[in-house]
């Protein structure tokens, strides 16, 4: 096995971002991974319904692929991105720049990273992993998400990374060639606010940012003419859950860890209003996370009667509502 | 968040959340996952009987395996279009008894790789044993022939 043994790996919150911040790290750079987040403005929503998804769904981040490209422009790193036509190749390269001792991050389909269980082995094309060695047969993967460092079949790795569908990977591979020494943090951070901000209140798409939330707010007392049978709905329901608080989110739909960049931006830059908007970001969170236990809670009783439905809605409607006020302030003070 | 009402208690299924810690800060922290704890046996039932229903659909010849398979692993008919590389029109024509059955072997393959099964898979089906857990097949290194292996129903 030809191992990388310097690399660290570290259980994150979020794949990409906790990525990005280990790549970082093994170059020699020390930055969180709330840090990666904010800085290339992470945060986002969007609700998404179209004939690719079973069931309409959200987002609460911005597209993946988008992390590693909007920190490298605004910190100054310089990380090499390559997307393959040629599955051979991209194996070819993978391999030479771990001969050469560089850990490389890849985009993968997460339906064939066989280390997880099979419920949670679903066809999802925006899944990032570190690949830090190999052998004939396999390769040793850090997962953000893993406690401890995985291996995957060779096979299984190069099918994951040229899986077909949404947001197809296409052998989607970057590395840190070089990282600065003193990154104009200060500057980073405002761009990064300022962008995140924008998204989420001013981009006048119907299905985006505080827009998306109010649309979803009304699209989800449709939810039950759109499900097989109360199961499905109850199993629709219940997935609200997942997207905030399971699926790499850091809890309350990557609220909490916009909540501890602000914090940590605010130390930096020695603003005491960032510390304010911190502290509001995280109850922001919190009632993203009523939303998710009440989900959860109604989906196992199956009370999923429109009353029950309307409540939800209402609920969104204010979580849109406090969103709304909270970055149209936020953008006006980093202006 | 609080970094108290964070906490649970399930070393099976580990993630990372950001909280609040008693001095103020945020930071991250590592813990169990709520949903996988309180609600999973929820999510088994639900699965279980979404497989019984469809696996009635298709032995009563009123779905092919295409749909079966689709609905199983919670794929759209766009995305399976571009997954497998055959249009909508023709993954529609092959959800119906006479469209599969005039599929080719090469078409069947395709979805085999994309559902994640044995070739096999696509034309027979295996019953769950009595005593728990199930049959299923398991890929070799020839595309054509399987291997039959127990599994509990965890996996």
């Amino acid at each position: 096995m030809n191992t990388i043994s310097s690399f660290t790996h570290k259980m994150a919150a979020h794949c990409e971002s906790g990525t990005v911040a280990a790549l970082l790290a093994h170059k020699g750079l020390a930055l969180s991974e709330p840090m990666v987040f904010g800085v290339s403005a992470g945060i986002f929503f969007a609700y998404l319904d179209s004939r690719n998804l079973p069931f309409p769904m959200f987002v609460m981040r911005n597209r993946p692929g988008i992390i590693p490209r909007k920190l490298c422009k605004r910190i100054g790193a310089d990380f090499a991105m390559t997307k393959f036509r040629d599955p051979a190749k991209a194996e070819s390269a993978l391999r030479g720049l771990i001969d050469k001792g560089v850990p490389v991050a890849v985009q993968v389909d997460i339906f064939e990273m066989s280390y997880f269980p099979a419920h949670m082995r679903v066809h999802f094309n925006g899944h990032f992993v570190t690949v830090t060695g190999y052998d004939d047969t396999s390769y040793t993967l850090s997962d953000c998400y893993a406690p401890g460092p995985t291996v995957v079949p060779r096979e299984a790795l190069n099918k994951a990374r040229f899986a077909r569908g949404m947001m197809a990977p296409h052998g989607f591979m970057f590395h840190a060639r070089g990282v600065p020494t003193t990154p104009n943090l200060p500057a980073a951070i405002v761009k990064g606010i300022k962008e995140a901000s924008f998204n989420m209140v001013k981009l006048p798409v119907p299905f985006v940012g505080v827009r998306g939330m109010r649309l979803f707010s009304r699209k989800v007392l449709d939810w039950p003419q759109r499900a097989r049978d109360i199961d499905h709905l109850s199993h629709e329901i219940m997935k609200i859950h997942i997207f905030l608080e399971e699926q790499g989110t850091g809890g309350g739909g990557f609220r909490f860890m916009y909540a501890t960049f602000l914090q940590q931006a605010a130390t930096l830059l020695k603003r005491d209003d960032l510390a304010e908007f911190s502290k509001e970001m995280m109850n922001i969170g919190d009632k993203w996370r009523e939303i998710s236990l009440f989900v959860a809670r109604i989906g196992k009783k199956r009370d999923l009667g429109l009353d029950r439905l309307k409540e939800l809605s209402a609920m969104l409607v204010e979580r849109a509502d406090a969103e709304q006020a909270f970055f149209v302030r936020l953008l006006k003070a980093v202006k | 968040m609080k970094e108290n009402d964070a906490r649970v208690d399930f070393p099976d299924h580990q993630m990372v959340l950001y909280v609040e810690k008693a001095d103020g800060s945020y930071e991250s922290m590592q813990t169990g996952s709520y949903l996988t704890r309180n609600y999973f046996d929820d999510y088994q039932g639900k699965r279980a009987r979404l497989e019984e229903t469809y696996r009635g659909k298709l032995l009563a010849g009123q779905i092919t395996p295409v749909e079966y398979y689709m609905v199983l692993t919670e794929m759209g008919i766009g995305d399976l279009s571009s997954r497998v590389g055959l249009s909508v029109s023709k993954i529609k024509r092959q959800m119906t008894p006479s469209g599969f059955a005039s599929m080719r072997i090469r078409d069947a393959q395709r979805y085999a790789d994309v559902f994640g099964i044995a070739l096999s898979e696509i034309f027979h089906i295996c019953e769950q044993p009595a005593s728990g857990g199930r049959i299923r097949d398991v890929k070799t290194a020839n595309p054509f022939v399987t291997k039959a292996e127990f599994v509990k129903d965890s996996q």
